[in-house]
């Protein structure tokens, strides 16, 4: 009896040390210098930038990847003209992002399109730069969510089965209309989820986007860039600030995930 | 809608699940696609559905080749063996929805669907979810969802798997009556001889892939034409020995020949009991089972075993008695040929001396 007290007592420990008390020092330290501090921080011309930054690849991700992430699920559990051994090839490819290190992903993007590579000069001379800028950075985000939405569709596709989509198919719809009307009710508390997931995981990345974006002011910097920014020049109080903007936007998705897992539970 | 098919093929990789199958459906016709589990009938059904491509042959309705039309186009009803029913909709909106993919009026629909609520005896229950039905009721609206459209063939993959037997017997005798009262052409596959006999006007009788035989339940039964279709019909033991019988020696003349018993070919009795004693072998009573309505009766011949059933009404035998046996006929096949025999004895040769 006591020795479970114990335990009990010890993962209260750790659980406010490791999350509560961090989150009450962001908090406290944000408004250190009061409103007026807290206030300027965020309205530094490269906290509204980089939050900016942020909400832009945040939106440009989640929704490709959403597309991308169920048409590939899809495509892996129900494609016939797709081999069985190409399925499977792909179907570990996709958990690739989650073996490799951000950092090392941000990596690979740039040998493969940085600006002394073939395909980069190629697109720079097109007046299209990957590296060190906007599309760069949202490839180093695709890289390191894409799991999320398949591996969040891709179950829930194997556990409803194909037989609704043909029986549709017997009654004489087509595959669009089928989608709509039969698959998508049914996955899409799941995409949902995925969603939340590709969200929070592109809001709070920082290693394989530092990599790609160069981490330049007003330029390519993210709101996790900046506040690692600010950390290094003891801009405690700013830092702080956008943390705790970071931090608001975290605790709202953690909400809304527990929310849809529990609708896609229900279906 | 008049139905053929010829030399149908389908293999998944080495494995030949559909061999060379042809045959003819009338318009009108209820057909049940009979076989043991994974012997190729489901597969066959796919096939006719346009939900699996064959590896060779043709499939022809109504003299137009129609392999290469999908699913969408082929004027078919299914019933999946769950049902596949749309779970988020109502019962209103799984009827409703082949009618709602050909843009029909929501007039046109309502009008439809309710004339199909009424006919499936689903009305009240329209706007229920499908968690909310009962296995027989999911049936009903399934039912009811293929023939929505107005399909030209229905075909059926077992469809009372998935209910308990109380309702299920109940069940068929419904969807027979509802069949003949719409007139569409249907098939069925099932693996329940019973189910077979009792709802279909002709049986094809699928084994590994092969069509074994087709016919009316009553054809099957009397005339087998192979081993399979003998064992797989009806109630059965084999005889390895033949030479135990009694009245069948003239099958002793080709070598290998076995014999297939049927619990209602053996009529048995108390020593004396039976008129034509000289047909008759004796037997020991191995043991007995009481089955509802009769005896399930184990003998034992020579160490062979039959089996038969005994009426309530006579009088209860009891384990180790001694019994006559009359087998009045058997199916005989060989290696080469199969055919039935009546009981050489039971025509006694020289009455006048009896």
């Amino acid at each position: 009896m006591t020795i479970r007290r114990t335990w009990i007592g010890l993962t209260y420990i750790v659980f406010t040390l490791l999350l509560i008390i961090p989150l009450i020092e962001i908090f406290t330290g944000s408004w250190a210098d009061g409103w007026s501090g807290f206030a300027e921080g965020l309205t530094r011309k490269q906290s509204i930038h980089a939050l900016q930054m942020t909400a832009s690849i945040v939106v440009v991700v989640t929704a490709i990847n959403t597309v991308f992430g169920v048409m590939l699920a899809l495509y892996l559990v129900r494609a016939e003209w797709m081999g069985a051994r190409l399925k499977r090839l792909l179907n570990s490819i996709v958990d690739l992002p989650f073996a490799v290190s951000p950092v090392i992903g941000g990596l690979m993007i740039v040998l493969l399109l940085g600006p002394n590579t073939v395909i980069g000069a190629f697109f720079e001379d097109a007046g299209f730069k990957v590296v060190y800028a906007l599309p760069g950075m949202i490839l180093a985000s695709l890289f390191v969510t894409f799991p999320l939405m398949v591996r969040e569709v891709l179950p829930v596709l194997q556990e409803i089965g194909a037989q609704q989509e043909e029986a549709a198919s017997t009654l004489g719809a087509y595959s669009w209309y089928t989608f709509w009307k039969v698959t998508w009710p049914s996955i899409r508390w799941g995409v949902i989820y995925g969603v939340v997931l590709t969200v929070a995981r592109t809001l709070g990345e920082f290693g394989a986007v530092l990599v790609v974006s160069g981490n330049i002011m007003n330029k390519t910097q993210t709101a996790t860039t900046l506040v690692y920014q600010d950390v290094e020049n003891f801009n405690v109080v700013e830092a702080n600030g956008v943390a705790l903007v970071l931090a608001v936007f975290s605790v709202g998705l953690l909400l809304l995930m527990e929310w849809a897992k529990k609708r896609k539970e229900v279906h | 809608m008049h139905i053929e098919v010829r030399n149908l093929n389908k293999s998944f990789g080495d494995f030949h699940a559909v061999q060379d199958v042809s045959f003819e459906i009338e318009k009108g016709h209820l057909i049940g696609l009979l076989g043991p589990s994974g012997g190729g009938k489901t597969s066959i059904l796919r096939m006719l559905a346009g939900l699996e491509t064959p590896t060779s042959g043709d499939i022809i309705f109504h003299g137009k080749r129609v392999n290469d039309l999908p699913p969408q186009e082929r004027g078919i009803g299914f019933v999946f063996q769950n049902y596949a029913l749309f779970k988020h909709m109502t019962v209103y909106d799984n009827i409703a929805f082949g009618l709602k993919v050909k843009k029909q009026s929501k007039e046109q629909i309502r009008e439809r669907v309710s004339t199909l609520v009424e006919l499936t005896g689903l009305k009240g229950f329209e706007h229920r979810y499908v968690h909310q039905l009962s296995g027989g009721q999911r049936q009903r609206v399934a039912f009811a969802r293929a023939l929505a459209p107005e399909p030209q063939l229905l075909l059926l993959d077992e469809p009372f798997a998935a209910i308990d037997a109380k309702i299920r017997t109940e069940l068929r005798t419904w969807l027979k009556e509802m069949i003949e009262r719409v007139g569409i052409t249907s098939i069925f596959v099932t693996h329940d001889q019973d189910e077979a006999i009792e709802v279909a006007d002709e049986i094809m009788i699928i084994g590994k892939g092969r069509l074994e035989q087709k016919g009316t339940p009553w054809e099957i039964y009397k005339n087998p034409e192979t081993p399979f279709v003998a064992s797989f019909i009806g109630e059965s033991t084999i005889v390895e020995d033949i030479k135990v019988l009694k009245g069948f020696d003239s099958a002793l003349n080709y070598p290998g020949t076995k014999a297939l018993i049927r619990p209602e070919y053996i009529e048995i009795g108390k020593p004396g009991e039976i008129r034509l004693q000289s047909a008759t072998v004796n037997a020991t009573v191995k043991a007995l089972h009481f089955r509802g309505s009769e005896w399930m009766v184990e003998l034992l011949v020579d160490n062979v075993k039959l089996i038969t059933y005994r009426s309530l009404e006579k009088e209860v035998l009891q384990p180790g008695e001694q019994v006559s046996v009359l087998v009045h006929r058997a199916y005989l096949f060989n290696d080469t040929d199969s055919w039935i025999m009546e009981n050489s004895l039971k025509v006694d040769p020289m009455p006048i001396h009896i």
